[in-house]
């Protein structure tokens, strides 16, 4: 067990139609630390992410594995406690900010939500939280009083990281949460999470399948491939000296600028 | 080296409706763009969401015709999109939807048969084992494959590709781009190649045009726009790309 760990997967396993989806997964996730699940689409990443929640679909049998926050069992907990977990302590965004937002609701309407539903603030006080909430994500206050639909991509990202931002979590899973993003917009949002994150010292939990992100981004690298955790390791150790063939395969198979090979491995 | 594709001073205008916050006005899709592409080589276009790229696809093939300016291309065009799962009718067998566009022309079932067969080992599918399958049958990297056989099937000389990698993984991406590689050689092809990821742009293109708000900044032969950009937007593409 590690000690520092904050949030800890250990030999994680579940299927579903009898299918190994998540293969004893076990990673630890340290107090101030991002550390990036990466790997192709199918490799289990994002049920490994919705694992820590006990969020996995009803489909999915777990077979063993635990989920420790704080050293606290997740599936132990009783349905009240893991609500309090979730936003209060632990907390995601999803790939598409369209599909997360509700899009009859002004944006700022959403956030107050978000707030109330894990706070007892008064109307007063939710009001000012998402004032400071946007100002974190670099938004002007009149983003609030907008439907999602009127926001382009990166301001309804940044609208779904202020509500996960709301309660002060400890942890973030944040999956995908750049891919539907163009690049320039891209980098703006991973400038903010980073700088937010050493701000607040918090643990981020970063799902991609973009090496390239995961450079960006994280401090430890997990590679998944069918389910499994194939290597793992520091960021410069795994993305320079790659030891498994396949997160080899997967980092030379990507052209970079001034590429000169007339072919790609595949 | 002989121009091929000839885009002058072309626009494509599409009014907007009035919506509840939006007001009446027109969105310039494609705003006098002019370039020329070479035969046998690769024009690369890039530029992010809603700058017109795909507008600009669609008038290069006739799907749209432009407001004003001249398009000029000499040869049989084809075009191959970016989503495998929605371009491939769910409810046709790999031979038909192949073969579609010859049945059209009037082509008779030995023919048809042969050519479908010749053009599916082309993009290095099994046509034994695949002709007669439905496109859930396959992955999305094999389900490209199927699409650029569709496109390539009257023997074009200009194949559009409109992102043709984007939904796919980095490992199945390579595979794609080495047979587009392979497939030009062999059959001395002109690509409009246009993508978001200015990475797979300079990997396969000889010229490169920037696109902004419908209009082209900047085109130029690829090495000097990867190492000298003039434009402020180009440069602000590749400063954005995180290293690996």
């Amino acid at each position: 067990m590690n000690e520092k760990a904050v949030l800890e997967i250990r030999d994680l396993t579940a299927s579903i139609a009898s299918r190994r989806v998540i293969d004893k997964v076990s990673l630890s996730l340290e107090h101030g630390k991002v550390v990036s699940l990466v790997g192709e689409s199918g490799s289990g990443k994002t049920l490994t992410a919705l694992a820590t929640l006990d969020l996995l679909p009803q489909a999915a049998v777990r077979e063993k594995g635990k989920v420790l926050y704080r050293g606290k069992d997740i599936f132990g907990l009783s349905h009240q406690e893991i609500r309090q977990i979730r936003g209060n302590n632990i907390a995601m965004v999803f790939q598409e900010p369209f599909t997360a937002l509700n899009p009859v609701m002004r944006a700022g309407v959403q956030i107050n939500e978000a707030i109330a539903s894990h706070t007892d603030l008064s109307r007063k006080d939710i009001a000012n939280r998402t004032r400071e909430l946007l100002e974190m994500v670099e938004l002007s206050p009149d983003a609030a009083l907008r439907y999602p639909h009127e926001l382009s991509g990166g301001m309804r990202q940044r609208i779904v990281l202020a509500m996960a931002l709301s309660c002060e979590p400890e942890v973030l899973v944040l999956d995908e949460p750049t891919t539907a993003l163009d690049v320039s917009v891209q980098k703006q949002m991973l400038d903010l999470v980073k700088n937010i994150q050493r701000q607040r010292e918090m643990s981020i939990l970063f799902i991609t399948h973009d090496f390239s992100i995961v450079n960006a981004v994280a401090d430890e690298v997990c590679v998944m491939k069918r389910g499994e955790i194939i290597e793992k390791g520091k960021k410069e150790d795994v993305l320079k000296r790659p030891q498994h063939p396949y997160t080899k395969q997967l980092i030379e198979c990507i052209p970079r600028l001034g590429d000169m090979r007339e072919r790609l491995p595949v | 080296m002989e121009n091929i594709v000839e885009f002058k001073n072309v626009k494509k205008y599409f009014r907007k409706k009035s919506a509840m916050f939006v007001r009446d006005g027109v969105v310039k899709a494609v705003d006098d763009v002019s370039f020329t592409a070479l035969k046998g080589k690769t024009f690369g276009l890039v530029g992010e969401s809603g700058c017109g790229k795909t507008t600009l696809a669609k008038l290069m093939v006739g799907i749209l015709e432009p407001d004003s300016g001249q398009i000029q291309t000499t040869g049989e065009k084809d075009i191959v999109f970016q989503d495998p799962f929605s371009s491939l009718n769910p409810r046709m067998i790999v031979r038909e939807i192949v073969g579609e566009s010859l049945l059209i022309q009037g082509a008779g079932k030995g023919e048809l048969n042969t050519k479908v067969k010749k053009i599916l080992e082309m993009v290095r599918l099994d046509a034994a084992l695949s002709e007669n399958k439905y496109p859930h049958q396959f992955s999305g990297g094999e389900r490209q494959r199927i699409a650029i056989a569709r496109a390539l099937i009257r023997r074009p000389e200009i194949l559009v590709l409109d992102e043709p990698v984007s939904s796919l993984d980095v490992s199945i991406q390579a595979g794609i781009l080495n047979l587009l590689k392979d497939l030009q050689q062999e059959m001395n092809l002109t690509y409009i190649f246009i993508s978001h990821d200015l990475r797979v742009v300079e990997y396969m293109s000889d010229t490169v045009g920037v696109m902004k708000d419908g209009k082209l900044v900047e085109v130029a032969p690829k090495e000097e726009i990867y190492a000298s950009p003039k434009d402020s937007y180009t440069r602000k593409l590749l400063e954005a790309i995180p290293e690996l």
